[in-house]
């Protein structure tokens, strides 16, 4: 028995030994990928890495898509992908290790708009002021703006984002454009279903900073100055105005009991359940929700609205999201990686296959195209131009302000201490450290 | 001693026999050569332990900017972090940690151990099913229990009755609820540890015990109990080291709110996150100190016969 | 100090094998018992039934005027001694022999009293505040002897406690625990396997086969007239030789012929088992002790003597070992299996049964035969033993 026992536990261990191996094999599969992507490609000069990560960089994923696409058409400059982890963090950290060293292995890189301010700072990116004028007049300027830092274009626009209300149409009539309209529409229609009023991304993490700045941004705040420089945050009564919003949700059950550890897909999930009248989330929900793909208590029960503000301003809020696409400085072909830049944010094909897709293209037209039949881009299409939208600030410490925003916005809002005021205040301290 | 070669009986001291210096400088002395055949492997261990540490301590004392290395701190880094809040609120967390999750697992580990040692009928399918949660990959048992104390969809809410409560975004539950994470999942692994050490005591041990009176209770205290000390030592000292640099569970569950940064959890936010690689160097190179003197603390206080070694052996 | 009394005392374990059948014994006040048997014979495990440490599943099981069948070992009163000796490496040697009596709450200078003057007979003094694992093998054995002697019990039980040790200690142990038995007269139940202690050592010796005690009795009873070709196969070493014979009245004379061997059957040994005679013309099994045989002189008549084969020597100096080939045919019964308890051995003696088997006889010293010789050998007729083939009772 003892010796069987024994035997059990070793087969344990050499399993466990071989998960762990499993788990690290993205770097190793991603290194034996070379072979495939690069013979055929037959004529040709040297191919070029684009380095990204997340499920639509998987076989059959979006990214690949487009990659097949691009090399379809140009058989001779092949591209291929290395696929990064899924973290975010994680991504951040592998291009980070390369770049750092000034390595050439990765020419295009898949860079979150929040990642552009360090890695232009760093002298990572080359500088895409040269091609800026193929694409200014084709691309909206929200997501273009996304990739400047200090003026000038470093990641090239690719697939932006943009949050929505969410809200239950056989509960709620009109959709609210102000927070008191909010407050008393999802609370109303909450109270007579027997159901929450209203879920968001609550946790301690990125996805709260900017909950909280469409908040902010809502009451005519803001972060930092156009540089960078200097923290806007304490002007005004802004910022307090929009913590003790989240305060009062939180402590009124305005928020769902589990708003403050909820992310996107929690905050769905709910929704998605019939357990909320209104939402704030992301446009891949609306496709998720449908009844389609998954199951759904709301399917054909709910519409997106703009994100309200504390004035009601005409076209709501929004603070954007998505990916650009940088140019490797280091690189041994940046000529040829800013010719795929190019096209990949102005190619009416791949935009539109963004579109399709839930990664909210950047190119215009798709939207005047596309928006009269799809309710998301429609949706999308007036938000992305209206004067509403906001960025998180390309500052090269935009993570470290992040780090220091979700500290003290998530500790403040889930407690009745210390006063909003003061917790801005700290809050601009910390931010102040950061940018200097 | 021993590195006279030769059979003839041994010269006066001072009396060089024909060929004897030539033979000395050959010869290796056995003291030198165990040296030797043991120097790859300390070798081998300073790269692979050493080296880490002593990089990040050389690290710590630079000041950057993001990634970028601004120049020599110093000691800057560790001013600013040991005079600051963050390092000594997670220093805390994670000694309540520790102490806590040890304490539960050592105890549910033990009461395993007992059961599991004992024969009765499914003896190899209890012990097979009481491995299964130290079997699961850390990260999805915490993002397990992350959606069963989640209050959506509620399941442990839902099967105690408790309606919304707010196990993960609350103080101290959230703390509370890593601890049982941590608690089911490593309980298991002090269980083996224990039983490992239950089973070199034998029957008869317990036997005698019983003809010289003993009740089940004094066999525990007075048998199983010195008996297990090596066990007990080793399992104490595995989980104490492990639990205070948990990172997994706090990282998935909570993402380090509501009072539950481990000092792992801010050291990954100054690596990773941020990243600050001189803080985060300082900040690992304390924790490094910090799991290193409790340790030594943990050897000195519980295992110092067990490790030097008992003075009758 | 106390009797101890079986009274159809049986174990039966729970997948129905029966340990222990029916046994009935009676061990007086101060007594010393060895219980003897061939593995799986059921001796430990009476003798755990005694301690306590196995359940008793039938009869009846008396320490003193006490039932114990239903008591705990603590409540029994009784020390045992184990085999491996089972003493607390975590505790000095002087805590090991006075645990039972701290558990106890005995006075603590009372213990101390008690340990050291176990200690002084154990010749343990100098040791006391050592740790087992710092002591010889003999010293161990003493350590476990002294634990049980301190405790001043009801009775010793022992299971096996010498055969861990090397020959020469062996035999010195084996004198000293029955002296301080006898001095301590507490009643002792012992184990053991080994022929020479169960000769030796007690005052009574109970022979058990699968669970079923053969016969109880002085080690000198059982050896002179076992109750059965179990006992008589067993106890004594070199064994007693076996074989199957047929009682035949020749001129008169009763006689026992096995192959071609033929023993006339003296009226000493008819007086010793009178049943033989209405077993004329059947089949016995007849039993010579190695010790009765003799090289004969002229003067021996021819009846009590015949002529056999050396097959192999062994000269201890004392006495002379002489295995000789005969084409006497072996008793190849289940008593016989057990008596040799030694499957390999028995195997062997099934085998070559068609060709005889081997006699062990053992002779003064002188001049050893040579191996392949054929030699005279007599027997004394007076010390033959016969038994029934089936059954195995001595035809007394």
């Amino acid at each position: 028995m003892a010796r069987r026992f024994a035997r059990f536990t070793a087969v344990m261990a050499l399993a466990l030994v071989a998960a762990a191996c499993a788990g690290s094999s993205p770097e190793g599969s991603a290194g034996g990928g070379e072979g495939e992507g690069g013979g055929e490609g037959g004529g040709g000069g040297e191919e070029l890495v684009f380095a990204i990560g997340g499920a639509d960089a998987q076989p059959g994923g979006t990214h690949t898509q487009v990659v097949d696409l691009w090399n379809e058409q140009n058989p001779d400059k092949p591209v291929r992908i290395e696929v990064l982890p899924n973290e975010a963090d994680e991504q951040r950290n592998a291009q980070a290790l390369e770049l750092q060293a000034q390595g050439s292995n990765f020419d295009l890189l898949g860079v979150d708009v929040i990642w552009t301010g360090e890695y232009a700072v760093n002298g990572w990116l080359a500088s895409l002021e040269d091609v800026r004028g193929e694409v200014e007049d084709q691309v909206l300027e929200g997501p273009l703006e996304s990739g400047l830092f200090e003026g000038e274009l470093f990641a090239m626009p690719y697939n932006t984002n943009a949050g929505f209300l969410y809200y239950r149409t056989d509960l709620i009539d009109t959709a609210p454009t102000t927070w008191d309209e909010a407050r008393e529409i999802c609370g109303a229609a909450a109270e007579e279903a027997g159901i929450s009023a209203y879920v968001g991304q609550g946790s301690q993490y990125e996805g709260m900073v900017v909950n909280y700045l469409e908040y902010l941004y809502g009451a005519g705040g803001e972060l930092l100055s156009e540089d960078g420089s200097e923290v806007l945050l304490g002007e005004g009564d802004a910022a307090t105005t929009a913590l003790e919003f989240m305060r009062t949700a939180q402590a009124e059950g305005f928020y769902d009991p589990g708003f403050n550890t909820m992310t996107e897909e929690e905050a769905r999930g709910v929704f998605q359940s019939g357990g909320a009248a209104c939402m704030r989330n992301w446009p891949y929900a609306y496709t998720l929700m449908n009844g389609e793909e998954e199951e759904s208590a709301v399917a054909g029960n709910y519409d997106i609205a703009p994100i309200p503000t504390f004035t009601g301003t005409e076209g709501g809020t929004a603070v954007l999201g998505g990916f650009n696409i940088g140019v490797n400085a280091f690189s041994d072909n940046v000529e040829g990686a800013k010719e795929f830049v190019v096209w990949a944010a102005t190619n009416d094909e791949v935009q539109t296959l963004l579109g399709e897709r839930s990664l909210p293209p950047v190119k215009a037209s798709v939207y005047e195209e596309l928006g009269a039949e799809d309710p998301v881009l429609g949706q999308l299409g007036e938000i992305l131009t209206s004067d509403a939208i906001g960025v998180r600030p390309p500052v090269p410490a935009w993570s470290s302000i992040s780090e220091d925003m979700q500290e003290t916005i998530y500790s403040c809002y889930t407690s009745d201490s210390p006063p909003a005021e003061q917790c801005i205040s700290d809050l601009v301290t910390a931010i102040q450290e950061d940018v200097e | 001693m021993a590195s006279s070669a030769s059979t003839a009986p041994a010269p006066p001291a001072g009396a060089v026999p024909p060929g004897g210096e030539r033979a000395k400088s050959r010869e290796i002395s056995v003291g030198a050569l165990a040296r030797l055949f043991v120097a790859p492997s300390i070798i081998t261990m300073a790269l692979v332990a050493l080296f880490p540490i002593l990089y990040a301590a050389y690290l710590s004392l630079f000041e950057y900017r993001g990634r970028q290395q601004q120049g020599f701190a110093g000691l800057d880094n560790y001013v600013d972090v040991l005079t600051g809040g963050r390092f000594w609120d997670a220093v805390i967390t994670t000694l309540i940690f520790t102490v806590a999750s040890v304490a539960f697992e050592f105890v549910i580990g033990m009461g395993f151990a007992l059961l599991m040692n004992q024969a009765f009928v499914g003896r190899g399918v209890t012990r097979a099913t009481i491995l299964i949660p130290w079997v699961i990959p850390t990260v999805i048992s915490a993002q397990m229990w992350f959606f069963m104390l989640n209050v959506n969809p509620g399941f442990i809410n839902n099967l105690l009755g408790l309606g919304g409560f707010n196990w993960l975004g609350s103080e101290p539950w959230a703390l509370v609820s890593i601890i049982l994470a941590d608690v089911w999942k490593t309980a298991p692994f002090v269980a083996l540890l224990l039983l490992a050490g239950l089973q070199t005591i034998p029957e008869d041990m317990y036997e005698a015990a019983r003809v010289d009176g003993a009740t089940a209770w004094q066999r525990f205290t007075r048998i199983t109990l010195p008996l297990l000390k090596p066990a007990i030592f080793v399992a104490l000292l595995f989980r104490t080291v492990d639990s205070l640099r948990i990172f997994d569970l706090p990282a998935v569950m909570t993402g380090g709110s509501n009072g539950t940064t481990t000092l792992s959890v801010l050291v990954q936010r100054f690596i990773v996150a941020e990243p600050n690689p001189g803080v985060g160097a300082t900040l690992s190179t304390l924790t490094f100190v910090v799991v290193l003197g409790i340790g030594v603390l943990f050897v000195g206080l519980i295992g110092r016969d067990l490790v030097i070694g008992d003075p009758e052996d | 100090m106390a009797r101890i009394e079986f009274e159809d005392v049986t174990k039966r374990y729970p997948d129905g094998t029966v340990a222990v059948h029916d046994l009935n014994m009676s061990i007086a006040d101060g007594e010393f018992v060895i219980l003897v048997g061939p593995s799986g014979c059921g001796k430990s495990t009476a003798l755990r039934m005694v301690a306590g440490l196995e359940e008793i599943s039938g009869g009846k099981l008396t320490i003193g005027d006490r039932v114990v069948n239903d008591l705990t070992p603590k409540e029994r009163d009784i020390a045992m001694v184990f085999q491996s000796y089972a003493l607390y490496p975590h505790m000095s040697v002087a805590d090991n022999m006075g645990f039972a009596l701290k558990l106890a709450k005995v006075d603590k200078s009372e213990i101390n009293n008690r340990v050291k003057q176990a200690a002084d007979i154990l010749g343990l003094t100098e040791y006391l505040d050592r740790k087992p694992r710092a002591l010889s093998g003999g010293q161990r054995q003493r350590v476990a002897m002294g634990r049980a002697i301190v405790r001043q019990p009801q009775a010793f039980l022992m299971d096996e406690p010498l055969s861990n040790l090397d020959a020469k200690l062996r035999v010195q142990m084996r004198a000293e625990i029955a002296q301080i038995q006898n001095r301590l007269g507490v009643t002792t139940i012992y184990v053991t396997h080994d022929q020479v202690e169960a000769m030796t050592m007690g005052d009574r010796v109970a022979v058990l086969k699968k669970g079923e005690l053969q016969q109880v009795d002085s080690p000198q009873t059982l050896y002179d007239n076992p109750d059965n070709v179990f006992v008589a196969g067993f106890i004594g070493s070199p064994a007693m030789n076996l074989a199957e014979g047929r009682v035949e009245r020749v001129g008169g004379r009763l006689v026992v012929r096995a192959g071609s061997i033929a023993l006339g059957i003296p009226d000493g040994a008819v007086d010793r088992y009178p049943r033989v005679r209405d077993y004329e013309g059947r089949g016995v099994a007849v039993g010579m002790r190695p010790e009765h045989f003799y090289r004969p002189d002229g003067s021996v008549p021819p009846d009590q003597r015949f002529t056999v084969q050396v097959g192999l020597v062994e000269a201890l100096g004392s006495e002379l070992l002489v295995h000789v080939n005969t084409d006497a045919p072996p008793v190849l019964t289940e008593d016989t299996r057990q008596a040799i308890d030694d499957e390999a051995a028995f195997a062997e003696l099934e085998r070559s049964a068609a060709g005889g088997q081997s006699f062990t006889a053992r002779f003064d010293p002188g001049t050893p035969p040579r191996v392949n010789e054929q030699i005279e050998v007599a027997f004394r007729g007076d010390y033959l033993h016969f038994f029934d083939l089936e059954t195995g009772a001595a035809l007394r």
